[in-house]
């Protein structure tokens, strides 16, 4: 499993770490997001069953 | 009455796994929503009683087929509710909120998070949130702390991420 922060290169703290946070979330944006096989079956049956339903919105 | 009935509703969402714990809903436009829970017990490194419990909270567009800004939509706030009341259902996790201040937009997105903590505080959610912001050269950092308040570290947790911001606060002086 890929590790989202290297535990290596980041600031241990303070303002540093927060900044380091934003900027790998940027970083992460920037690249191509690939998809576990889940998350590409979870999001096919999301969109099939919209489809069936006719609408995304369901009773809470 | 009308009101009522909306918040009765939400849009249909799946949970995808992943490293970053994903789960996904449409809005019905043509957008793709991504809400992550990225693992970051990084964060606290030195209280191992909880920091594996601890997640980043993210939400992100995966798939944007019109090519616009999503416009305000009602069902957004229920709908991120009752994936944070399902994801909440891991004993003892506790989740980090941190505004993107990239584009300047912080403060509206934080107003935006506190909305859709409205709604969740609204339906009697045990969920508890601390707020915490600082300085970060001239420019707001906005963070928040969510978890439930029978949590047994509840304490522990908290004064972790007071020392954490505070921290953070010093660190720019």
């Amino acid at each position: 499993m890929e590790l989202a922060h290297d535990p290596t290169s980041r600031p241990k703290g303070g303002a540093a770490l927060f900044r380091w946070i934003l900027e790998q979330r940027k970083l992460e944006e920037s690249k191509p997001h690939e998809l576990t096989e889940s998350q590409k079956a979870a999001i096919a049956e999301l969109k099939k069953r919209n489809a069936e339903r006719g609408t995304t919105v369901i009773k809470a | 009455m009308q009101n009522e009935e909306q918040q009765s509703l939400k849009h249909d969402f799946t949970f995808g796994g992943g490293p970053s714990n994903s789960y996904y809903f449409a809005n019905g436009l043509g957008i793709l929503y991504e809400v992550m829970f990225k693992p970051s017990g990084y964060l606290f490194p030195n209280d191992p009683a909880f920091n594996n419990d601890v997640y980043e909270f993210v939400i992100r567009i995966e798939e944007n087929i019109v090519g616009i800004n999503p416009p305000p939509d009602p069902l957004l706030p229920p709908t991120i509710a009752a994936i944070f009341r399902n994801f909440f259902k891991r004993e003892g996790a506790v989740i980090v909120y941190i505004c993107d201040s990239a584009d300047g937009r912080q403060a509206v997105r934080f107003r935006k998070f506190n909305s859709w903590y409205s709604y969740f505080e609204s339906k009697g959610s045990p969920l508890m949130k601390i707020d915490l912001e600082f300085d970060d050269n001239g420019h707001p950092v906005y963070t928040s702390l969510l978890l439930l308040a029978n949590h047994p570290l509840f304490p522990q947790i908290i004064a972790a991420y007071q020392k954490l911001v505070l921290w953070a606060d010093n660190d720019t002086k």
